[in-house]
């Protein structure tokens, strides 16, 4: 294993049995809206002016820079040789990008941030005692959330994709 | 501001197991889980947004991704998780290289397992074969209950398998036959008027 590039943890088969998750949940999946904490360790880097942007797209698979500020792009963390370290969400805010991960992978994802990014142009710092984070699924979910947060607009107008 | 909450919300794009992402301070969210559930959503634990990462064919650090795992064979082409124009990254030649010049020998596919009586695919044993040959490893089981659609009342799972087996074959996975799906998995949902 490399100091910098710690690999993937050994692989184990995720299992749910069947009274984690009940029908009516399975329900609101399909036809409603599903609200649950994500199992999730958040880090943020945070540079001066395009830093963090700069630096994270040198890591990420995906293309943070390209969608402009609020961007919210699915991506990896590589090897050298390309096999994936870790996975996760990226958000831009302004002159900081926002990453979540799963927490197996937080020491990972904070390694190669720490190590790879110069300091000069962002640090990363590891929020997630600090920050809860909810995911919200199902096929009403985007109903849900216009009706809380801009009741006045349509779900059609109220979030454009990215 | 959700409330009182200073809540950073962001949305996915189609194609992932989740519609938003909210992330606020820990002390605020069982405030913000209150305005949701108030304004129609359902509160659930972690495992339903696991069967959502499943139902929707996504990889997960651990189960599907493990220190050999490369992009492109856990669907990252197909969830849109790695961009071919963005320039250099880390890894970036080898992507590159299978995307242009090659392809994935293993791929994420998804398994419904064929039992007339439901039985738990066996724990502890992941192997898959096909004609008899190893093929792969199952990497996430579920178990989904009656409201599934064609799907209702049966075990669903994940497996990375040689890209030769073909959707439709029926396997031997984790001890249970099964027969290879494409992803995402074919589950009707009920969207809004």
């Amino acid at each position: 294993m490399s100091d910098v590039f710690p690999t993937a943890p050994p692989a184990t088969v995720t299992r749910l049995e069947p009274e984690e998750v009940p029908a009516e949940v399975v329900d609101q999946l399909r036809a409603g809206a599903v609200v649950a904490l994500a199992d999730v360790a958040v880090i943020d880097l945070i540079g001066p002016g395009t830093g963090a942007v700069t630096c994270l797209q040198g890591l990420l698979t995906n293309d943070i820079e390209k969608p402009g500020d609020g961007a919210f792009v699915y991506g990896a963390l590589l090897t050298p040789k390309g096999m994936i370290v870790v996975d996760g969400w990226a958000a831009r805010h302004g002159s900081r990008v926002r990453v979540t991960v799963p927490s197996e992978g937080r020491e990972r994802a904070l390694a190669i941030l720490q190590r790879s990014v110069p300091p000069r142009l962002a640090r990363a710092s590891d929020r997630t005692s600090e920050t809860a984070v909810l995911g919200v699924a199902g096929a009403h979910a985007v109903a849900v959330l216009v009706r809380l947060v801009c009741p006045y607009r349509t779900p059609a107008t109220a979030w454009s994709r990215p | 501001m959700i409330g009182a909450a200073l809540v950073e919300i962001a949305r996915t794009g189609d194609q992932a197991s989740f519609v938003f992402q909210l992330s606020m301070p820990s002390d605020q969210r069982a405030a913000v889980q209150q305005r949701l559930t108030s304004a129609g959503a359902h509160l659930a634990g972690p495992a339903a947004l696991e069967l959502g990462r499943i139902l929707a064919g996504w990889p997960r650090l651990a189960s599907e991704v493990d220190e050999k795992t490369i992009p492109q064979e856990v669907r990252f082409d197909e969830i849109g998780g790695v961009s071919y124009t963005k320039g250099c990254y880390t890894g970036q030649e080898t992507v590159s290289r299978l995307h242009f010049r090659g392809h994935a020998n293993r791929q994420l596919r998804g398994l419904q397992f064929e039992t007339d009586h439901p039985a738990a695919p066996a724990s502890g044993w992941s192997a898959v074969t096909h004609d008899e040959r190893d093929v792969g490893r199952v990497t996430s089981i579920a178990w989904l209950p009656d409201g599934g659609g064609s799907l209702l009342g049966g075990w669903i799972g994940l497996a990375v398998i040689r890209h030769e087996v073909p959707i439709g074959a029926v396997v031997r996975a984790a001890g249970r036959e099964a027969r290879v799906v494409a992803l995402p998995f074919a589950t009707p949902s009920v969207r809004p008027a």
